[in-house]
């Protein structure tokens, strides 16, 4: 018996080395120094300082791998809101300099800097070889917000008038959403179609739930909204009607930053993170990683889950380095980075 | 004070750089031309005061920020030339140093500081710099020092006029005229400044020019006097300034802006002297209003404005020729509304009193004030001084005030954000001065400790929402120094001035430099005269300044060093023509991470006395 359990154990460890002797073969070839790990977006900084962090499957930070990769006379601006990829390039927005700069993925070779048709662009996403990216346009009104469609074969742009604020956006089942704000009071995400532009619809989950994130799976849009409760709604995106909805403790205020990975819900509450299974009736109100944080605001400004890791990061005072960390989901501290000013999002090379 | 001190900061005058303390003799020297802002040169004897005017206005660009910058100690933060400047006076922020304008604070009401890119020099005659703490005299914000912008009001002068016109690099243009007219009774002046420039100069790290950093300000002064008896007179101050500036961009994709501000000033004086009072009845009616277009495309803008009215009552009571015993009673409502606040009314009512008592070993004052307003406590402020002139070239002074920065429309009222809650910043400040003075040189060295507290910042409170509270502390301390040298002979003169400031200024909480807070500034001036040539060599150091919080070693703005070299001569006795060199070694440098400043650049002036 004993026997059998070392041969078993012997033809493992074989079978390992050998798998990883083929995937060492197959790296022969990479697609570039960051084709592996995150990179972590940073609002602030001057125009050129570390603008992202890139953090390695080897745990190798590199502070400002665009100008490292390009030199100086590349710049993506400051305010950077975003970063998206498709195919072959990562997409970055950047909300002083109303531009969306474009690298390829892996070896962040400078593509193309694309500047018409944006006024504060905050999100985007790659859809059927177009890019769709949200403009906040004059920050005195909120109807004029936009989207700006990239044309990927050309870069050329177009516009769309969305007519309410346009904030996040995802893409579900050939539509593209996109929520209305959560820092105008704002309840409702408009539904895009893009084969056919002019008509806008809007769904609207009722007084008190400002829409603060959402995330696709499977087909269904899971958005996070309200305060008092806040609420978890379950949006059906073939009939983009509510399923269901799951309303967050009492005692958990001002939910924010939304995630799934693997079938389990995230989102944070100051420096507390909670989740639940989706599907099931209840959220616990017990956190399942709380980290100490001095600063009020800028507690979680960034928020991600991964392949079961939790990636949080904390602005701080918003003038000097932020911080991230990394958490296993068990609470465990695993990693501490640090970023550039006012880190806000996390995004995953895989 | 001697003749030959006296005599001494004669030529220093005559050579109008920048003119040492010593308020007798400035007092002695200008009498005719320093009235509005009569405390300044009263009330000032045991701190220091730097005189600006003439020659040093017409070797500078039009800016304060320009002048200061090379005049004087004060570190300045300018996001790219012409653009929003601010000070640092001591390590303090841009609301801890007063602008007084003809002994009027006028400190914005609605962000509590003062642009030095909208106010053009050429309005004025004279701009004195005072360290340390002034707000028993002149109110909030007089805390790292004030700014002093000073009119003149001859009598007897007859008909003067002066024509400054000035072309550089940029298509930059400074033109101004003045005139003056004056019998024993009456005194009118007026005048009118212009100045603009492309201000496209080329960013050689970026290998394009600065775009949309276009400005131009036009401003006009009037004063008038009029003698109504020996006993009484009136005096009227009027200032108004427009400017329209675009915001230079970091890249060339950024949104085009533009800011216009538009400043009106107003002051009514009457002055009545008796035997041993004088009465001064002050009236001043202040105007500010701005307009912030986010995008220059579209007509949509934002805007704030405020309007002051403020009524002064000063008596000054002469207990012997030594001792001077001032009370001041002042009314100050000021009425503030923009996009963002609704329109809100700020009633304070301040009494002050003053006690001078000068000799010619040993000065000394004490003075206190204390505001009532229904929006915030306000503490009772004072400054007790002394200067002692130890040994004949050897002085020392001593200074401990209690100053503080008030709530501004915005901290109080911002839809949403405002909190009405707010107490004024404090600091408790010491200063120890030591002045020698030799034949041919001075030196001083000025020590200084600051501890500021109830600083406002704002940050987000519980439901995320941005707010101002008072929260920071800071501890602010160093070293003022300035170095004068005259010396003549035959057809030579030689004049030397240089200020240097070290700073710590620290976070209490942190133990961090404040950012933007240079450790060193240095800036002076070389100037030399054979009969009627002149040549000048104007100096600017700022050492490394941290630009994150953490001061984190891989974030800083480096150091840099300016020099200008310029030229005139006079012909006609009262004709001038002068050509400058700016940035004489074509130093690639940043004031604010990111916001270029020009490589060396020419302009030519001619200055017509008639």
């Amino acid at each position: 018996m004993t026997k059998s359990i070392k041969s078993i154990f012997y033809f493992l460890v074989v079978t390992v080395l050998l798998i990883s002797c083929n995937n060492t073969d197959e790296e022969e070839t990479p697609l570039g120094d960051f084709e592996s790990g995150y990179f972590i977006l940073n609002e602030g900084g001057t125009a050129l300082s570390a603008p992202v962090t890139h953090v390695a499957e080897d745990e190798t930070v590199t502070d400002n791998p665009f100008e490292n990769v390009n030199g100086a006379s590349v710049a993506v601006g400051t305010f950077l809101q975003d970063l998206f990829f498709n195919d072959e390039f990562a997409f970055v927005t950047s909300g002083s300099a109303n531009s969306v700069t474009i690298f390829n993925r892996f070896s962040l070779e400078f593509e193309t800097t694309i500047t018409d048709n944006f006024e504060n662009p905050r999100y985007g996403l790659v859809y059927n070889n177009k890019a769709y990216v949200t403009n906040s346009g004059s920050f005195m009104t909120t109807e004029d917000d936009f989207l700006t469609i990239i044309d990927l074969t050309d870069y050329s742009t177009t516009k769309v008038v969305i007519g309410k604020v346009a904030n996040r956006i995802e893409e579900a089942n050939g539509l593209i959403y996109i929520t209305n704000g959560d820092f105008n009071g704002q309840t409702s995400i408009a539904i895009v179609n893009p084969n056919n532009l002019d008509n806008i619809t809007f769904l609207d989950f009722g007084s008190g739930n400002v829409v603060n994130t959402f995330e696709v799976k499977d087909n269904f849009l899971y958005v996070l909204a309200g305060s008092a409760p806040g609420k978890i709604f379950k949006v059906n995106t073939s009939n983009n009607t509510i399923d269901s909805s799951i309303d967050i403790p009492v005692s958990i205020t001002s939910p924010k930053n939304l995630d799934i990975d693997d079938n389990i819900a995230y989102f944070t509450s100051g420096t507390s993170v909670y989740n639940y299974e989706l599907g099931s009736n209840t959220i616990a109100t017990t956190p399942i990683v709380t980290y100490e944080s001095t600063s009020a605001f800028g507690a979680t400004y960034g928020f991600a889950v991964n392949d079961g890791v939790i990636y949080i990061a904390d602005a701080g005072d918003f003038a000097s380095s932020g911080t991230a960390f990394e958490y296993d989901l068990s609470g465990n501290l695993l990693k501490t980075i640090s970023t550039g000013v006012a880190p806000n999002s996390f995004h995953f090379n895989e | 004070m001697n003749n030959k001190h006296l005599f001494f900061l004669f030529f220093i005058g005559i050579q109008s750089i920048v003119c040492t303390q010593t308020l007798d003799s400035i007092q002695k020297l200008n009498e005719v031309i320093i009235k509005a802002d009569r405390l300044l040169y009263n009330f000032s004897s045991t701190q220091n005061v730097q005189i600006l005017k003439d020659s040093v206005f017409v070797r500078s660009k039009s800016s304060l920020t320009n002048l200061l910058d090379f005049n004087s100690a004060i570190y300045f933060k300018e996001n790219g030339l012409g653009m929003v400047s601010s000070p640092s006076f001591r390590g303090t922020t841009a609301q801890q140093t007063a602008v007084i304008w003809n002994g009027i604070n006028i400190n914005s009401q609605l962000n509590g500081q003062t642009d030095f890119n909208v106010i053009n020099t050429r309005d004025f005659d004279v701009v004195a710099i005072r360290s340390g703490g002034g707000s028993v005299i002149y109110g909030s914000g007089a805390i790292g020092g004030s700014i002093h912008l000073n009119n003149s009001l001859f009598f007897g002068k007859g008909f003067t006029n002066d024509a400054f016109v000035g072309y550089g690099s940029f298509n930059t243009q400074d033109v101004s005229l003045h005139t003056n007219f004056s019998d024993e009774k009456i005194s009118i002046g007026f005048s009118v400044a212009y100045a603009s420039s492309d201000n496209d100069f080329k960013i050689r790290s970026r290998d394009r020019n600065n775009e949309n950093g276009q400005f131009y300000n036009v401003s006009t002064s009037t004063q008038l006097g009029y003698k109504i008896n020996p006993k009484n007179t009136i005096r009227f101050y009027n200032q108004t300034f427009y400017s329209d500036r675009h915001f230079s961009l970091v890249l060339p994709s950024d949104s085009k802006t533009k800011y216009l501000d538009l400043n009106t000033r107003n002051l009514l004086e009457w002055e009545n002297k008796q035997d041993k009072f004088l009465s001064v009845l002050r009236t001043a009616y202040l105007t500010e209003k701005y307009q912030f277009f986010e995008n220059i495309e579209r007509d949509d803008f934002s805007f704030g404005a405020a309007k002051s009215f403020i009524g002064n009552y000063q008596l000054n009571y002469n207990l012997s020729n030594k001792t001077l015993i001032t009370g001041i009673a002042e009314l100050n409502s000021t009425t503030g509304t923009g996009t963002n606040a609704t329109e809100n009314r700020r009633d304070i009512v301040a009494f002050s009193g003053l006690l001078r008592r000068n000799s010619l070993k040993w000065n000394y004052e004490v003075s206190v004030r204390k505001e009532t307003t229904s929006n915030y406590e306000s503490p009772l402020l004072f400054a007790l001084g002394t200067k002692y002139q130890l040994l004949r070239n050897y002085a020392f002074s001593f200074n401990a005030s209690k100053n503080f920065r008030i709530p501004t429309f915005n901290d109080l009222y911002w839809i949403g954000s405002g909190n009405e809650n707010l107490n004024p910043e404090l600091s408790h400040q010491v200063e120890f001065g030591n002045y020698f003075q030799f034949k041919n040189f001075s030196v001083s060295a000025t020590g200084f400790y600051y501890n500021i507290e109830d600083m406002i910042r704002w940050l987000p409170n519980s439901n995320g929402l941005w707010q101002p509270i008072n929260t920071d502390h800071v501890i602010s301390y160093g070293l003022e120094s300035q170095l004068k040298f005259y010396k003549e002979w035959q057809n030579h003169q030689l004049t030397l001035n240089a200020n240097y400031a070290y700073v710590v200024s620290e976070n209490e909480a942190t133990n961090k430099q404040l950012i933007y807070v240079p450790f060193h500034k240095v800036s002076g001036s070389v100037n030399y005269q054979y009969k009627k040539i002149k040549t000048y060599l104007q100096h600017n150091f700022v050492g490394d300044v941290f630009i994150q919080s953490d001061n984190n070693p891989n974030e800083i703005l480096p150091a840099y060093f300016i020099q200008n070299l310029g030229f005139d001569y006079t012909f006609k006795s009262n004709q001038t023509i002068g050509f400058t060199v700016r940035n004489l070694f074509n130093v690639d440098y940043q004031s604010v991470a990111d916001r270029f400043m020009p490589g060396r650049n020419y302009n030519i002036y001619i200055n017509f006395n008639f």
